[in-house]
């Protein structure tokens, strides 16, 4: 199975979710809401109400796709390593603000005027920055399986030079982004530790989770002549912590 | 008891005597070595000569590589005049073969030994050392690649552990001997380059656009250089990254290219040419060219993917290409033919206006 989808039909796919999710959001809660969200008893300790869960951080490493002919064309279109931070803060239900900061880079052979490979190595720093509205699909406490999805506003910070040469370029793009994917609770697998966890450092939960993004980061189409197009996506896996 | 005494002094005085006899009897000089330095080549062959001296002795004499010069020792060489017979005074000489009798790169030690016939131990030797330093083979896997300004010239390390360096030889032209190289654009200097024992050098400082020849060859540590490796060639050109290129990028037309598939096709040349000559002239046309780049790549995409909407943009395009070509080529019938058709339309407008009313009345 190719890991290329239609980043069109997935930003679409993504909106419409988030969209849709957004009328049945209040339903699920079960307890009194609060912004925090509802409590919930610890299941050998009666009287131990878990702590709000307002915020999230992690961090996943994946393979990033180069999408654009701008950076294919010099660098192939293999996938590099991509490694990404991210935190949020869910400010409602399970509605979050997200940011992302990642790190790749490219490094490939230069092109002659006849569009020919030639021996010049040239590298590409790309640092993505993806600022998302996010909603993660979770109706309980302790859901096993937790998908998610987001999109946003996105600016990268790009920086390329000829390797033994002074010759450097660096620039800042921005663009779009949206992304999904799904994430599964560890707590489950090891209870004592995780327990631990929240009452040591306030960690509710833990998750080992998978991330599909795309990232449009041509200055939404601007002037074709002069930007350079770092548009992407990437197949990411990575543990989140919500405390 | 004194008796007894007197002969085993006897014995031993003559023992003594005898073997002082021994080496005093014979004397083994080697007078001469051709090559003079004692240096072979593979496939050279070294001549000795030398003489043996003795009183009215007579004997044998091998001439043989190492051992430590005593009779039966060391390894016979394969000239059949390396071993014979002396008598009184002989002189002799022997070849000695760099293929036959030596094995590898090294030094040798050569014996010429001569031992009496009635008393073994009656012996001489005389030794000298002689050297064999093949030349290395010839440089492999050389290869260059194209840079700005510079070639990168690689090359696969020497089989021997004796190289001392590697020689890069460059020129403009093709050459055949180490004298046909004589470049001297590169910073690093004239040809040759010495590249100490490294595999690889870039040749900076070239210029671009102008093919470069060069050769490598590789030097032992006696000094011995082997012939050159195999001719490469690579031509500097200006290599451009990702954001230049995307700088240079002549913009293309994304809804027609998607259309047509090939960006060379020869509508897309006839928008291209509209474009620069016609739209670019104005500020209108300008700004209709920066809108169509900015609005269109979502529309190409989809275009692109499908065969029946590159059919449908194609039936569009392909009339309004050709009536552009037409346009320019024939500017005063399609001048008149284009006041034709506007004096046509304004004429007709107020019948069919007419016509319309009544028709409502």
């Amino acid at each position: 199975m190719s890991l290329r989808f239609r980043p069109g039909i997935v930003a679409v796919l993504a909106l419409a979710l988030v969209m849709g999710l957004a009328a049945t959001a209040s339903a699920q809660d079960t307890a009194p809401p609060t912004k925090a969200g509802p409590e919930k008893y610890i299941e050998h300790d009666p009287h131990w109400f878990e702590s709000p869960r307002n915020f999230s951080t992690g961090f996943n490493i994946g393979l990033a796709f180069p999408e654009s002919n701008d950076i294919k064309d010099v660098y192939g279109e293999k996938g590099d390593v991509l490694y990404v931070l991210q935190g949020g803060w869910r400010f409602w239900h399970e509605f979050e603000l997200h940011a992302e900061l990642g790190y790749v880079w490219f490094q490939g052979r230069g092109l002659d005027s006849n569009g020919d490979k030639t021996s010049e190595k040239f590298k590409i720093h790309i640092a993505p920055a993806d600022l998302h509205l996010l909603y993660r699909l979770q109706y309980w406490y302790d859901q096993p399986i937790v998908p998610f999805v987001g999109a946003g506003g996105s600016a990268v910070y790009w920086f390329e030079e000829q390797l033994d040469s002074s010759n450097k370029e660096r620039g800042i793009n921005t663009g779009y982004s949206a992304q999904a994917g799904v994430m599964f609770l560890l707590d489950k697998l090891e209870k004592r530790a995780s327990g631990r966890l929240e009452r040591d450092y306030g960690i509710n939960n833990t998750y080992f989770f998978y991330q599909f993004k795309y990232a449009g980061l041509d200055d939404f189409g601007g002037d074709k002549d002069k930007t350079l197009d770092l548009s992407y996506m990437s197949h990411t896996f990575g543990v989140l912590f919500q405390f | 008891m004194l008796k007894a005494s007197l002969h085993i002094l006897t014995l031993i005085a003559a023992l003594a005597l005898a073997v002082g006899v021994a080496h005093a009897d014979i004397d083994v000089t080697i007078t001469s070595i051709d090559p003079s330095d004692g240096v072979l080549n593979e496939g050279d062959t070294a001549t000795i000569t030398f003489n043996i001296e003795s009183d009215d002795e007579t004997g044998s004499y091998d001439v043989v590589i190492g051992g430590d010069g005593t009779p039966d020792s060391g390894d016979a060489i394969s000239d059949s005049d390396g071993s014979g017979t002396f008598s009184g005074n002989t002189s002799g000489s022997a070849k000695i073969s760099s293929t036959s009798d030596l094995d590898g790169d090294g030094d040798y030690t050569v014996y010429v030994i001569a031992v009496d016939d009635s008393d073994d131990t009656n012996y001489a030797s005389a030794s000298i050392t002689i050297t064999l330093d093949s030349p290395p083979g010839s440089v492999t896997g050389v290869r260059a690649g194209a840079g700005d300004g510079r070639i990168f010239l690689e090359w696969d390390e020497h089989e021997d552990n004796d190289i001392d360096r590697y020689s890069v030889y460059y020129d403009t032209q093709s050459g055949g001997s180490a004298d046909d190289y004589l470049g001297s654009d590169s910073d690093l200097g004239t040809s040759p380059i010495d590249a100490g024992l490294a595999t690889e050098l870039t040749l900076s400082g070239l210029e671009n656009n102008v093919t470069y020849y060069m050769r490598v060859s590789a030097t032992d540590e006696q000094g011995t250089e082997s012939t050159l490796s195999v001719e490469v060639h690579a031509t500097p050109t200006d290599a451009k990254g990702a954001a230049e290129l995307a700088d240079d990028t002549e913009p293309g037309c994304f809804v027609a290219t998607a259309a047509y598939g090939d960006i060379d096709h020869p509508m897309l040349v006839v928008f291209r040419g509209f474009r620069d000559d016609i739209l670019m002239h104005s500020e209108a046309g300008r700004a209709f060219v920066q809108a169509y780049y900015k609005y269109s790549p979502p529309f190409a995409r989809v275009i692109a993917d499908h065969p029946m909407l590159r059919f449908a943009a194609r039936s569009v395009l392909t009339p309004m290409a050709e009536s552009i070509a037409y346009a320019r080529t024939h500017t005063r019938s399609s001048l008149a033919v284009f006041g034709l058709l506007i004096g046509s339309a304004l004429m007709a407008a107020p019948i069919g206006v007419r016509r319309i009313k009544k028709g409502r009345a």
